[in-house]
């Protein structure tokens, strides 16, 4: 059984299958004040899976309604651009990285990743935040896993049957494994994949936020316990983890006040779930 | 004999005509869009989407006996037990004290 050092999981992290073009092209647009409508249409339009995709979440998103969406031209214009652009982003990470073996599936990844991606997008239209460069850290918040279950599958394997059976946080079943855990191999991942620095922070924080002083990272750290509280994935041993006092301070967050948008994220994240079909 | 109701929140695309709103829909300003008793139609709905309103609160039959709802309610209490169990601090102890009154709120 080999476990690859972090060297070594950055030789993985370049054999892993690239970002789709569409996501890349999602991704520079936060940052991008000349980012425009027509040129999402275009690297939407170029590929045609991504257009199925984005019709079939466009036609679930308005299933109340009589009218069925045709193109992505009636979907923009129903939905409008951010909601697509998530659509778009989401679905397109979750059919690039659809990996499952007996014990790990990614679809199980992807719906935590989306109930995080929800909570974040609605903690940043709460406190301020960007709530595009919340959604999308959300969402790639647990690339960690992705990569060293790819690098190494039996041993991530070990440390998700020890997380279960000892009824420990993943992260510290991954570090009694590799040495490691999935917030440094998603880092190393972000970084082959030259993601914003915040988005790369985010990933690295978003257990142990403390000790990262990044805004973005104590949101998805926060949004990850919000999940799990909210049972969001529904996983039979799900465990709220710990949850930095320092983090809820910095974003102001008081849990009282922030309840009244707790149903708002149940819908939210339900209406997403049924759409991209996870 | 008037048939009880309650609270359900989702997202308007997945609302019916004819549903009541049982909350005011307010737009990122803060103003009232829609109020608390409009019945929805397919038009306003369909206005919604292209706002961007992504959850409404609306009004639904509520079929429970109360001891189903009392059953419900120690399910809830049971489940966030199991899910906030282990070590905890003041701050996840401040979440599951909201994420515990708002699972009784909306149960019963």
């Amino acid at each position: 059984m080999t476990i690859p050092t972090l060297d070594q999981l950055t030789k993985h992290a370049e054999a892993l299958p690239s970002l789709p073009e569409v996501v890349n092209y999602l991704i520079r647009a936060l940052r991008d004040d000349n980012a425009n409508l027509e040129t999402l249409a275009h690297h939407i339009n170029s590929d045609p899976a991504i257009v199925a995709r984005l019709l079939a979440a466009a036609n679930s998103v308005t299933s109340g309604l009589s009218k069925r969406v045709h193109s992505a031209g009636q979907a923009f214009l129903l939905l409008g651009a951010n909601r697509i652009s998530n659509i778009v982003l989401a679905s397109a990470l979750v059919y690039r990285f659809d990996m499952h073996a007996s014990g790990f599936s990614a679809k199980v990844l992807w719906q935590h990743s989306l109930g995080v991606a929800t909570c974040a997008r609605v903690l940043a239209e709460q406190t301020g935040l960007d709530a595009d460069l919340a959604f999308t850290s959300g969402l790639l918040h647990d690339i960690g896993q992705l990569l060293m279950f790819t690098a190494s599958p039996s041993p991530f394997l070990q440390a998700l049957e020890r997380h279960q059976r000892e009824d420990i946080p993943l992260f510290i079943a991954e570090r009694s494994v590799f040495g490691y855990d999935h917030c440094e191999a998603g880092r190393i991942l972000a970084v082959s994949w030259r993601l914003p620095t915040d988005i790369i922070d985010a990933i690295a924080a978003h257990h142990e936020p403390d000790g990262f002083g990044s805004e973005i990272g104590n949101l998805v750290h926060i949004s990850e316990c919000l999940s799990h509280a909210l049972d969001l994935a529904e996983l039979p041993n799900n465990r709220v983890p710990d949850l930095s006092e320092l983090a809820c301070a910095n974003l102001g967050v008081s849990w009282p006040k922030f309840s009244a948008h707790f149903a708002e994220i149940e819908a939210r994240f339900d209406d997403f779930r049924i759409a991209l079909g996870i | 004999m008037a048939i009880k109701q309650r609270i359900m929140c989702l997202a308007p695309g997945r609302a019916t005509p004819g549903m009541t709103l049982a909350r005011p829909i307010l737009d990122r300003e803060g103003n009232v869009l829609l109020s608390a008793g409009t019945v929805l139609d397919l038009g306003t709905l369909e206005r919604l989407i292209r706002r961007g309103v992504e959850a409404i609160s609306a009004l639904v039959p509520d079929t429970r006996d109360e001891e189903t709802i009392a059953t419900e309610i120690s399910t809830v209490r049971n489940r966030i037990d199991r899910i906030f169990r282990g070590p905890s601090n003041r701050a996840r102890d401040d979440l599951r004290n909201a994420v515990l009154h708002f699972r009784i709120e909306t149960t019963q």
